[in-house]
């Protein structure tokens, strides 16, 4: 396990594109960060959450989709150039393979979650010290980014595995955002255990309507479902050219 | 010699469509084994099914016993080549890596396989910029890199010019001397004629020979005679009279069944002079098609046969 999961770092750390990706993410949370900070201080604009909020939404909302978005492409494309093949010649036992990559992308959503979230407070500091404000980033509430951040990267493998394509791995994150406003037309108050719509108490954001722990709780339950399914099926499927 | 690779009765079923057709066969301790079949045959089905790729609708494939999913350490008993199994945007090095950390060899290993290959000078451009060629010489490293005694290779030859077919038989020859059991594919006999021990040959999933290259020759399409003669319409109406089966080709007769002694002796007692007489033994390619022509006249005689297997 540790060797397959040395390889998969090995992997990772071996395509340009994944600096890019990492670099790209961290560049704009810096940019949303510094860029809401100028304003702090303003009307509307001078609470603890208020002041907060661009920093956990950039990291627990674009970080986390932008994670989920590079898991499911990394995995598709594993079938889609082959790969997937020689990492199974190296690794057949497919559950052990498939734990392997939830967990690279598990470290990957937490480290890069930590990182952005550390740098966005980084920044915001000290442009709020000369002001006089804070952020007041408690350990919950660092802790409930960090878990949309991992949340979402397992949950992009887990389409990745279980569409074994790109656009459709993609098209599926991309689209559950809106189908999830179009289906809270219908459903009403349900639709705040809908995964995006999760994120709102989660990150305890304005217009929460229930509370961080049972949004935490529902998250978890959303991606163990579907990384079991994910394991399900490929552990069921044949992989083939 | 022992058996190091044994499929048996082997079946895989897409759907409706029967790909592998209850296929039996095994290979030999260091022989290399041709695993021929037009494309659409079944031969890639079979070797994935046999890596543990593909899951089998009914039989086995076991490699040193076991199935592959059960070797402790793969990578060390068996290296295999895929078709298409590199990420273009990474460098050849940095996939030769990736695989070496999987199989837990140095990284010395890397340079020492690309050497082998013949790539060193390509190593750090990017696969996706590799020609055919390069494409398969990449996979053999990466087949190659732990040092397996088994090689599984899925079309080898595939796009290689005369050149790399030379030195990939030479390679291949080389590896056999070594010890190592070679089970390779393909679908252009000539590229392995001059390569492999033992020939199986599948067609719509089903196997139609399983015999030693030089068995099947001999069985194969039989000795071809090509005569020029001085009468070639009497010497056709001797011949066929004589029970042979003759046919045309660039204004010299094509003789099958008799042999050149009873062509040069018919010829002698008619008066006929001969201009030029020659016997032609059948290549592989010819006893392929003969085989698999038969194959596929059984499959259009018997509505239960599979139309078309994947490849």
């Amino acid at each position: 396990m540790i060797t397959l999961l040395r390889a998969d770092l090995v992997r990772l750390r071996t395509l340009r594109s994944h600096h890019v990706v990492v670099a790209v993410l961290l560049g704009l949370v810096a940019l949303i960060t510094a860029g809401s900070m100028s304003d702090a201080g303003s009307a509307g604009f001078n609470s603890p959450a208020e002041l907060r909020e661009p920093i956990t939404a950039s990291v627990g909302i674009m970080v986390a989709v932008a994670l989920a978005l590079f898991a499911a492409t990394r995995v598709a494309g594993e079938y889609r150039f082959g790969t997937l093949s020689q990492r199974l010649l190296a690794a057949p036992r497919r559950t052990q393979l498939l734990l392997v990559t939830l967990t690279t992308h598990g470290v990957l959503g937490l480290v890069l979650g930590a990182g952005a979230l550390g740098l966005g407070a980084g920044i915001a500091a000290p442009m709020l010290a000369d002001k006089d404000l804070s952020i007041e980033l408690s350990a919950s509430i660092a802790a409930s980014v960090l878990l949309a951040t991992v949340a979402f990267s397992l949950i992009g493998v887990a389409c990745g595995v279980i569409f074994r394509s790109q656009p459709a791995a993609v098209m599926v994150i991309v689209g559950m955002f809106v189908a999830e406003k179009i289906l809270g037309m219908f459903i009403g108050g349900a639709a705040a255990y809908l995964p995006y719509g999760l994120l709102t108490p989660l990150l305890r954001m304005e217009g929460a309507t229930i509370g961080a722990g049972a949004a935490a709780i529902s998250l978890v339950t959303i991606t163990a479902a579907l990384t079991g399914l994910a394991l399900v099926l490929f552990n069921r499927r044949d992989v083939t050219p | 010699m022992s058996a190091v690779i044994e499929v048996s009765d082997l079946s895989k079923d897409y759907g409706d469509l029967r790909a592998v057709d209850r296929l039996s066969f095994s290979v030999a301790s260091g022989s290399i084994t041709g695993f021929l079949g037009p494309n659409g045959s079944g031969k890639t089905t079979t070797l994935r099914a046999l890596l543990g790729l593909v899951e089998p609708s009914s039989g086995t494939a076991r490699i040193a016993g076991s199935r592959y999913r059960d070797l402790e350490d793969p990578l060390r008993h068996v290296g295999a080549m895929l078709e298409s199994s590199t990420h273009p945007s990474r460098t050849a090095r940095n996939h030769l890596r990736v695989v070496a950390t999987e199989a837990r060899v140095p990284r010395s290993r890397v340079d020492e396989v690309l050497e082998l290959v013949e790539l060193t000078s390509a190593a750090n451009r990017r696969v996706g910029t590799f020609s055919l060629g390069m494409h398969q010489r990449l996979g053999l490293a990466t087949a190659l890199i732990s040092e397996p005694e088994i090689l599984v290779l899925d079309e080898p030859a595939n796009g290689l010019d005369p050149q790399g077919i030379r030195w990939l038989r030479d390679f291949l020859r080389g590896l056999s001397d070594d010890g190592h059991t070679i089970l390779l594919s393909s679908h252009v006999l000539a590229e392995v004629a001059q390569t492999v021990d033992h020939v199986v040959v599948i067609d719509h999933g089903r196997i139609v020979a399983d015999e030693p290259l030089d068995v099947l020759m001999a069985r194969g399409a039989g000795e071809r005679v090509h005569v020029r003669s001085s009468d070639q319409e009497a010497l056709r109406s001797y011949l066929v009279a004589e029970g042979a089966h003759v046919t045309d080709e660039a204004g010299a007769l094509v003789v099958t069944g008799v042999g050149t002694d009873t062509i040069g002796r018919l010829a002698f007692d008619r008066h006929i002079v001969i201009y030029e007489i020659g016997a032609v033994r059948a290549s592989l390619e010819d006893t392929f098609l003969d085989l698999t022509a038969d194959a596929a006249g059984q499959a259009t005689r018997h509505d239960t046969d599979p139309q078309e297997a994947t490849s």
